[in-house]
C-alpha cells in the first residue's frame, strides 16, 4: 500500500485516498458478511430450525392441554341434573270462574295450564367415598329446597352415612322421582303419611351384591319426624323423640320386592279450636310391603306389576276432640299399577289407588282409577295423557280428571 | 257429553298411533358402542348386507358406555360391549323398558399388553401390570427391562376395555393420574409402536406394529401371549368375552341377524378380524 502512488497528486492526497480504499474495503466485508454466512445455510438448517419452532409450539399446547384436562377432571366431578313437569288439567267439576262476590275460594278453578315440577340437582362427588348435593325445586308456589345433604361412605365396611335433608326411606313409591313416575301424583296413602316425601335426619345404607346380577339393600334412619312441610313446627323438632325408619329392599331381577316399618311419635299441639284439647303425644306406626315383578311379552315387549300396601296407626283428627282413650286411628292403603309397553315409543297405563284413613270410620274410603297412555317423545322427554276417576264411600263428586303432561328430564 | 267426547276420541286416535307403531316394521338395524368391537361390527355388517339386500346395518363406536347409555335412551338397537353391563346400568334399562336386556356373547378375546418391539422385557404378571398401571412401578429396570421411565397408555373411562382392565387388573384401584388416556385401542397401539418406554393394553385384534407382552397370573407361573388356544382354554389370564346387548329377547330382523352372527359364517369373520370365536346362545336376564 505504501507503494501505490498515483501519479498527477500529492502525498496527502495519496494517504487520503488509501484510507478511503482500506474503509471501503473493510465496510464492503462488513456488510456482506452476513450474505456470505447464510450462503452457507443448507435446507437441512432451516429445516431444523422449523422442527424446532414446532417443538416449542407442541410443548406449548402439552402445557395447555394438561392444564385443561385438570380443569376438566374437576368438572367432571359437578353433575346438574333436574326434570321439568308441565301440566293442563282438566276437572269435571271444573268452573268456569270465581264464584261472584267470593273471587278468593279459587277451589273450583281446575281447567288450567301449570309447571307442577321445576327441579334442578347439584351433586358435587370429589371421590367415591363422598359426595355432596342440593336439589331445589321451582313452581307457581315459589322456590324450595327438596334435598341437602352429605353422604361418606366408609370404604372397609361399605356402609353409606347421610345427614341433612333427603327421602324418607320407607315404602317403594315414596322416593320413586316424579320424573319417573308413571302417574302425575303419589298414591293417596303417600300424599297423607308423607306430605314431601322428606325429612331431616340421619341414615346409613348398605348394599350387598350378589353374582353381579342380585342385591340387597339395607337402610335405617332416624328423621325429626314432622317432614319439610309442617306449617306450624317448620324445621323445628317439637318432640325430642325422633322417629326411626327401617326399610330391606331384595332386587332378584324378574322380581323386586321390599319391607319398610315406620315407628315415631307424634306431637299434637292444643288447638285453640277445642279448647279442652291438651297437647299430646300419640304413636306413629306404619307397615309396608311392595313388589315389582317385571315380565317379557312377544312382539310387545316389557311390562310391570307393581303393588304397595301401607298399614298403621295415625293420631285422630286434631280438628276433632279425642275419644276418651282413643288417640290414634288405623289407616289402611295400597295401590296396584301395571305398565305394558306397546312398543318402542309407546307405554300403557293403569292404576288402582286405594286410602282408608280411619278404619273406625265407615265409608271414608276412597278409591281412584286411573288409564293413560305414555308417549316416549326420545331419550329424554316423554308426554303423557291420561284420566283418573276418584270414587268415594261416600259423597262421590264429579270429579274426574284429565292431565296432559310433557316431562323434559336433563 | 262433549267433554267425554273429546276425551275418548284422543284416547283413540293415540291407541291408533300405537297399534300403528307396532306394525310399521324398519328394514334397518343400529348397532353403537365397543372401539374394540367397532371393525369386527362393521365386518359383520358389510357381509350381512351382501346376502341380505335391502338390510341396512349402521355400525358406529364411541365406547361400552356410550353404547350401553344409547340402548338405554333408545337411540340403537344393538349395544356392543367389550364388557359386562353395570348393575347400575341394568337398572336403568329395566326402569324404563321393564326388561332385563339380553346378553349374547358374540366372540373372545384376549385382553393384550402392548410394548413397542425394542423393550427388552418380555412378559409381567397381573401384579406387575397392576403396580406399573397405578404408578407404583414407575421404571422399566424394576420389572427386568432396562433403566428407563414407564410411559403408559391406556383408554377413556367410557371404554368397556378401560373398566375391564380396572376392574380385573387393578382389582378397583385407581389409574396413575400419568396414563396418557386415548380415544380407541389403535391410537393406543400407535403410540407404543412410536414409544420405546411405552405400554398399553386393548383388544388382540389391533396388534401391529408392536409386540405382545406375555402375561403371568401370579409369579412363578408360566406366561401366555394371548391366542385361540390360551384364550379358549383360560391359560391366559386376562380372556374376556365380547358382548352384544339388546333390550328385550332377540326378534325379527334383530334375531336373524344374531343367529347368522353366531353361525359359522359369522364366526369366520371373528378370526378374520383377530379376535377368537365363541359358541354361545343367547341368555335372558344375564
Amino acid at each position: 500500500m505504501e507503494n501505490l502512488v498515483i501519479s498527477g497528486t500529492s502525498s496527502a492526497g495519496n494517504r487520503r485516498l488509501v484510507v478511503s480504499l482500506i474503509l471501503l474495503f473493510w465496510g464492503t466485508v462488513v456488510l456482506a458478511a452476513p450474505s456470505l454466512l447464510h450462503a452457507e445455510d443448507t435446507p437441512t438448517d432451516t429445516l431444523k430450525e422449523r422442527l424446532n419452532q414446532v417443538a416449542d409450539q407442541v410443548g406449548g399446547i402439552q402445557e395447555r392441554l394438561a392444564t385443561d384436562e385438570a380443569d376438566i377432571a374437576n368438572l367432571k366431578k359437578v353433575k346438574v341434573t333436574g326434570y321439568v313437569q308441565a301440566r293442563y288439567e282438566y276437572h269435571d267439576d271444573a268452573v268456569s270462574s270465581p264464584k261472584k262476590g267470593n273471587e278468593s275460594d279459587q277451589s273450583g278453578l281446575l281447567n288450567r295450564f301449570f309447571v307442577r315440577r321445576g327441579r334442578a340437582k347439584v351433586t358435587y362427588q370429589a371421590s367415591s367415598n363422598a359426595l355432596g348435593v342440593v336439589y331445589l325445586d321451582a313452581s307457581a308456589s315459589g322456590v324450595s329446597l327438596k334435598d341437602a345433604y352429605v353422604s361418606l361412605t366408609e370404604p372397609k365396611s361399605g356402609l353409606a352415612f347421610t345427614l341433612g335433608q333427603f327421602n324418607w326411606l320407607f315404602g317403594y313409591e315414596v322416593s320413586f322421582s316424579s320424573s319417573k313416575r308413571e302417574f302425575p301424583e303419589r298414591a293417596q296413602w303417600s300424599q297423607k303419611l308423607f306430605p314431601g316425601e322428606r325429612d331431616r335426619g340421619l341414615k346409613v345404607e348398605r348394599a350387598f351384591l350378589m353374582d353381579n346380577k342380585y342385591s340387597l339393600s339395607l337402610q335405617a334412619g332416624l328423621y325429626n319426624g314432622n317432614g319439610t312441610s309442617d306449617s306450624k313446627f317448620g324445621a323445628n323438632d317439637p318432640n325430642k323423640a325422633k322417629d326411626f325408619v327401617t326399610r330391606a329392599a331384595f332386587n332378584l331381577g324378574q322380581l323386586d320386592f321390599g319391607i319398610s316399618g315406620y315407628f315415631g311419635k307424634q306431637f299434637n299441639p292444643s288447638d285453640s279450636v277445642v279448647p279442652k284439647q291438651q297437647p299430646s303425644t300419640t304413636d306413629k306406626v306404619r307397615y309396608g310391603a311392595d313388589a315389582q315383578f317385571f315380565y317379557e311379552l312377544p312382539k310387545l315387549g316389557g311390562g310391570v306389576l307393581k303393588g304397595e300396601v301401607v298399614a298403621g296407626k295415625e293420631p285422630k283428627d286434631q280438628k276433632k276432640p279425642f275419644s276418651t282413650g282413643t288417640k290414634t286411628r288405623d289407616v289402611l292403603g295400597f295401590d296396584a299399577v301395571w305398565a305394558q309397553n306397546l312398543s318402542e315409543k309407546f307405554q300403557w297405563i293403569s292404576r288402582v289407588d286405594y286410602y282408608d284413613p280411619d278404619g273406625d270410620i265407615a265409608k271414608d274410603q276412597k278409591v281412584i282409577y286411573g288409564l293413560g297412555l305414555i308417549y316416549f317423545w326420545d331419550g329424554n322427554s316423554k308426554v303423557k295423557l291420561i284420566y283418573e276417576i276418584p270414587k268415594a264411600a261416600a259423597n262421590d263428586a264429579k270429579d274426574n280428571m284429565m292431565t296432559l303432561e310433557w316431562v323434559y328430564t336433563f | 257429553m262433549m267433554k267425554k267426547t273429546i276425551t275418548i276420541t284422543i284416547a283413540a286416535l293415540l291407541l291408533v298411533a300405537a297399534i300403528t307403531a307396532i306394525s310399521l316394521g324398519g328394514k334397518a338395524i343400529t348397532m353403537k358402542g365397543s372401539d374394540t368391537m367397532v371393525i369386527l361390527g362393521q365386518r359383520w355388517a358389510e357381509s350381512y348386507m351382501q346376502k341380505n339386500p335391502g338390510m341396512v346395518i349402521q355400525v358406529t363406536g364411541g365406547g361400552s358406555g356410550t353404547g350401553i347409555a344409547a340402548l338405554i335412551n333408545g337411540t340403537t338397537d344393538i349395544c356392543q360391549a367389550s364388557r359386562p353391563m353395570k348393575p347400575a346400568e341394568r337398572a336403568k334399562l329395566k326402569e324404563r323398558y321393564f326388561t332385563l336386556g339380553t346378553e349374547i356373547p358374540v366372540a373372545k378375546d384376549g385382553l393384550s399388553v402392548y410394548l413397542n418391539d425394542a423393550n427388552t422385557v418380555e412378559q409381567l404378571t397381573v401384579d406387575q401390570l397392576r403396580d406399573i398401571y397405578t404408578g407404583q412401578t414407575t421404571n422399566w429396570k424394576d420389572v427386568g427391562g432396562q433403566d428407563a421411565g414407564i410411559v403408559l397408555y391406556g383408554r377413556e373411562n367410557n371404554s368397556g376395555t378401560y373398566v375391564f382392565f380396572q376392574d380385573n387388573v387393578l382389582q378397583g384401584e385407581d389409574f396413575s393420574p400419568t396414563v396418557a388416556t386415548l380415544p380407541g385401542t389403535a391410537s393406543v397401539v400407535n403410540a407404543v409402536s412410536k414409544d420405546p418406554k411405552g405400554i398399553g393394553y386393548g383388544g388382540a385384534a389391533y396388534a401391529k406394529g408392536v409386540k405382545f407382552c406375555k402375561v403371568a397370573a401370579v409369579a412363578g407361573a408360566t406366561a401366555y401371549a394371548p391366542s385361540l388356544e390360551t384364550v379358549e382354554s383360560g391359560q391366559y389370564p386376562l380372556s374376556r368375552n365380547l358382548f352384544w346387548y339388546v333390550r328385550t329377547k332377540p326378534a325379527g330382523d334383530v334375531k336373524k341377524l344374531v343367529d347368522w352372527v353366531l353361525s359359522p359364517a359369522g364366526q369366520a369373520l371373528v378370526t378374520e378380524v383377530g379376535y377368537f370365536p365363541v359358541k354361545a346362545t343367547p341368555t335372558v336376564g344375564k
